[in-house]
């Protein structure tokens, strides 16, 4: 056991010895989950960071030095990304972009704030990410629950001017959590209407008929939906809901629909009003110069256009490396302020705009459905 | 049985060498190059490695598998947290009331468990972890799904000065310390009366019983005792990682406790260290990747549970005994007439 | 003066279908006993019950005393710890642990007033065989030692009364003989028995009272010299060759 501990431990080190003496490159870490369930996504915003990095070196580096990226798996578990940060930290990265699962990064974000590294999350969505506690500098891409609740909050109220609303929630913290901040919004913007009936669901259900018989009974001018079961539920959410003949427009949660949505439920799919923070070919996104180019890497590197989660990748890569120019340190807290309340230009959200406790300020795209067997849609406003 | 029963004095040349080899031990992670990897690494182990003796003790001397443990192991971590975030104690405070809890917690358990056997033990412990992993995950007072932050470096007040855990490497000597004693209770645990009552109950109820064993006296006993050795682990965890959620009920310390226990073999002192070892720095330094990973040691825990239900120790001592019954038989014995044995 | 282990009207049923019907007995201090019958006569039901075991969900009444004290509302374990002391049949020890283990195993109770008190060196005093094996994984040794341990391991409990259920089974004629004329030696000096055998030649050769079960009810029983011609013995146990020879 000693011998494969001295082997292991030998290669870390070796790996963590300089490659080259002159100029040493400067280290990119990443921590998505690479395997299991979340693979895909994982790898997907991790091929937008490795796009968006190679971009960088293709235009001659960064403060004259060579981007490298250094990429871990987080196996969606919490004790699995814990290690990974310190093996993140042992090799003296100079900045971590980390976190698909919540509950992952608030796992690792006390180990590399502890260890004086740069944390920038991606994608994971908790609020308590942001509160400090943990991390005093953190920084989000991804947008927050309370931005997605407004958007929605907003098109329900003013644009659809629906005086009934009801709810179909999945219940946990993300449905309730979701919900709750949702009626808090309502009541930021003096909504005129009520909310006639909630109706709750398990992670795991994919029989909605009985919800969806009383949300019919309740009759209601619009039904705000959330749910994070992509591959199951929500498509069977959607089939449902047309075949109990709802005429109330189906208002999605933001980022809810995904491809496995418009793979399963098709056309059943039409008419489905939704939000979300990136397309690639909608505005204001099609006309970014920065989102063009990087659009076309990708179909280059990967044969398909990004989504939403290599864009976010890519995205954290841009704004810390342009605070890194502009600030031209590597030094944690510096980059950290150059970013928290502070507005980042170049990036391929265009100009990136952070609040005061490192969140990015989110550009929604209000979006309908026009076409569910092709996954096409078009954008609302 | 690797160790004979009966009490035998430690003689003055094993107890210099035990000591020598636990000075050796404490050095390990310096003597791996003292990277806060080696470190981390080693705190892990030191720190999984108690989580599986909780485990251990149930399967080693109930023959029982507990899937009930994440429980107790969740104890020690939501404790540790909820009490340092919002009343801000210190680590003794937390610590004793991540025993109390955890003996509570087991008692109960225990009891409710106290008829059930085996299948039905398993099923039942596991029904228990479900119903916590619930609670915590919806439960907004203990954090709900996103759980607690912020946890602060553990505090343990000595008297004169106080000791503060906060880095890997601050954490290491009581990670040593706490699977330490973990090792000599264990130990002690093995030879005491409840240990040999517990063995005489696992290998043979009812003989056990003929010999005024109260079995479930002993199994409640061996269960409640078993569980304060997880919580702990999962209290120095909360202070390791800053952080507690429900991803504490999560498989992968279940089935991690449960390899380790399996893999090197029951009632083998250090075997659920050196089982924890051999996954912990497979997992983190030889890596295949999460997928692979999960095929590894699932088909490593299947392949042991069918060829070596014993272990690798069990597999070494068939071997063992294999080569002695053969130069055994090539020399004399064997054969006993009746009137030998009559005398 | 009271029995040491006396049972009275004790009667076993399963779910209605009577398995031992108003069976009496008792042990005195110095007694071997020997209860004998065939298969299925009810001798392991008898024994069961008294000594608190319940296979399946028998109705037991009737009542037992220990010392004069009754045990009937007693656990199994509890009836051990207050001396009433069986020796099972078969697997009857611990295999995988060695001869010294297994005896390592018992500690005698802390008040030992009106208790049979042997230590280890009496158990190797009557069983020398042991003090040989004494290293031997119980799984290693012969039907016979086997049952010199679990005697002995009983002896070391401190019985109030020792039963011995069947400890013949298996076991070579004149080894059957060997164990039971050291148990005798062990009543000789106080120790109650109480024998339950199917091998009722050597049991004869031992025991002070016979007793005969069968179909659930002692139909005979009485001083060994007695038993020994009597009629439904004599033809259904021991031929008459055995009549002469004893």
């Amino acid at each position: 056991m000693i011998n494969i501990l001295a082997v292991g431990f030998a290669a870390v080190l070796a790996a963590s010895a300089p490659a080259f003496a002159q100029r040493a490159p400067i280290k990119v870490g990443t921590i998505f989950p690479l395997s299991g369930g979340a693979g895909p996504d994982g790898q997907s915003v991790t091929n937008g960071v490795k796009l968006a990095l190679e971009q960088i070196n293709e235009a001659g580096g960064l403060l004259g030095r060579k981007l490298v990226l250094i990429s871990k798996d987080d196996e969606s578990t919490p004790a699995v990304g814990v290690s990974r940060a310190n093996e993140l930290i042992a090799e003296k990265v100079d900045v971590a972009i980390e976190g698909w699962n919540s509950p992952v990064t608030l796992a690792m974000q006390p180990i590399l704030a502890r260890a004086g590294v740069l944390d920038i999350t991606a994608v994971s969505k908790a609020d308590l990410i942001l509160a400090g506690q943990s991390n005093p500098l953190a920084i989000r891409i991804n947008s927050s629950n309370g931005f997605d609740a407004a958007v929605i909050a907003k098109y329900v109220a003013e644009t659809l001017k629906a005086k009934k609303v009801a709810f179909l929630t999945q219940n946990d913290a993300y449905g309730n959590g979701f919900q709750s901040t949702v009626e808090a919004e309502f009541k930021k913007l003096n909504f005129a209407g009520e909310v006639v009936l909630t109706e709750k669901f398990a992670f795991r259900d994919t029989d909605f008929r009985v919800q969806l018989t009383n949300i019919k009974a309740a009759n209601p001018d619009a039904v705000i939906v959330t749910s994070a079961s992509n591959s199951s539920g929500l498509p069977a959410t959607i089939e449902q809901y047309r075949q109990a003949d709802i005429k109330a427009p189906f208002v999605g949660a933001v980022g809810i629909m995904l491809p496995t949505v418009f793979k399963i439920a098709g056309d059943a799919n039409n008419g489905v009003v939704s939000a979300d923070i990136y397309f690639w070919n909608l505005p204001p996104f099609a006309t970014i110069p920065e989102n063009v180019s990087f659009v076309a890497a990708y179909k280059k590197a990967h044969g398909v256009e990004p989504d939403k989660s290599a864009a976010l990748g890519a995205a954290a890569l841009q704004v810390w490396a342009r605070a890194v120019e502009a600030t031209r340190s590597l030094d944690r807290k510096t980059v950290a302020e150059a970013i928290r309340g502070k507005s980042i230009k170049g990036t391929l959200f265009g100009d990136a705009t952070f609040l005061p406790n490192g969140q990015l300020q989110p550009r929604y795209v209000v979006f309908k459905v026009v076409d569910g067997k092709n996954a096409k849609f078009e954008a609302l406003q | 049985m690797t160790d004979s029963l009966p009490h035998r004095p430690l003689s003055m040349l094993r107890a210099v060498v035990v000591a020598a080899l636990i000075g050796v031990a404490f050095f390990l992670p310096q003597l791996f190059g003292g990277s806060s990897v080696a470190y981390s690494t080693l705190t892990t182990i030191a720190l999984f490695a108690v989580m599986c003796y909780g485990v251990d003790v149930v399967l080693s001397y109930l023959g029982e598998v507990s899937l009930g443990h994440t429980v107790f192991w969740a104890i020690g971590g939501y404790v540790a947290a909820l009490m340092s975030v919002h009343l801000g104690v210190n680590g003794w405070v937390t610590a004793l009331a991540t025993i109390g809890l955890s003996v509570a917690a087991a008692t109960f358990l225990g009891l409710v468990t106290l008829r059930t056997r085996e299948f039905v033990f398993s099923l039942v412990t596991y029904a228990a972890a479900v119903v916590t992993h619930e609670i915590a995950f919806n439960w907004d007072a203990v954090g709900g799904s996103d759980g607690t932050v912020g946890i602060p470096a553990l505090k343990l007040p000595l008297g004169f000065f106080t000791y503060v855990g906060g880095t890997q490497e601050e954490l290491w000597p009581i990670a040593f310390a706490l699977l330490l004693l973990t090792l000599f209770f264990v130990a002690r645990f093995r030879r005491s009366r409840l240990g040999t009552t517990a063995l005489m109950v696992h290998m043979n109820p009812a003989l056990a019983t003929s010999l005024g064993v109260d079995q479930r006296r002993v199994r409640l006993a061996v269960f409640v005792i078993s569980a304060p050795i997880t919580a702990l682990a999962g209290w120095l965890y909360a202070y390791q990682r800053a952080y507690v959620g429900p991803d504490m009920f999560e498989a992968y310390f279940l089935v991690m406790m449960l390899t380790a226990v399996v893999l090197v073999g029951r009632r083998i002192l250090l075997g659920p260290l050196l089982g924890t070892a051999v996954l912990i720095i497979q997992q983190n330094l030889l890596s295949l990747g999460g997928d692979w990973n999960k095929v590894i040691l699932g088909f490593v825990l299947a392949a042991v549970l069918i060829f070596w239900p014993a272990g690798l120790m069990g597999l070494v001592d068939h071997m063992r005994q294999r080569w002695l019954r053969k130069t055994r038989t090539n020399g004399r014995e064997n054969k006993r007439s009746y009137m030998e044995e009559v005398q | 003066m009271t029995a040491a282990l006396a049972c009275s009207h004790l009667t076993v049923s399963y779910d209605g279908n009577v398995a031992l019907n108003g069976v009496s007995l008792s042990v005195g201090s110095g007694q071997m006993i020997g209860l004998v019958g065939a298969n299925g006569a009810g001798k392991s039901t008898l024994v069961n019950a008294v000594a608190g075991w319940s296979r399946g969900r028998p109705a037991v009444s009737g009542s037992v005393t220990l010392d004069g004290a009754d045990i009937s509302a007693l656990a199994a374990h509890a009836r051990a710890q207050h001396g009433l002391l069986l020796v099972p049949e078969g697997k009857n020890i611990f295999a995988e642990l060695t001869v010294d283990e297994n005896l390592g195993l018992v500690r005698a109770p802390r008040d030992v007033a009106g208790r049979h008190v042997f230590s280890i060196a009496d158990v190797f005093n009557l069983f020398p065989r042991l003090t040989e094996r004494r290293t031997y994984k119980g799984g290693s040794l012969s039907g016979g030692e086997r049952q010199m341990l679990a005697v002995g391991r009983a002896l070391l409990a401190a019985p109030r009364v020792l039963i011995l259920d069947e400890p013949s089974a298996g076991l070579a004629p004149r080894l059957i003989l060997d164990l039971l004329e050291r148990i005798r030696s062990l009543v000789d000096r106080g120790l109650p028995v109480l024998l339950v055998e199917q091998n009722v030649k050597a049991a004869l050769k031992v025991v002070d009272h016979l007793y005969l079960l069968e179909r659930g009810r002692i139909i005979a029983g009485g001083p060994t010299t007695v038993m020994k011609s009597d009629a439904r013995i004599v033809e259904a146990y021991l031929g008459t060759l055995a009549v002469d020879r004893a």
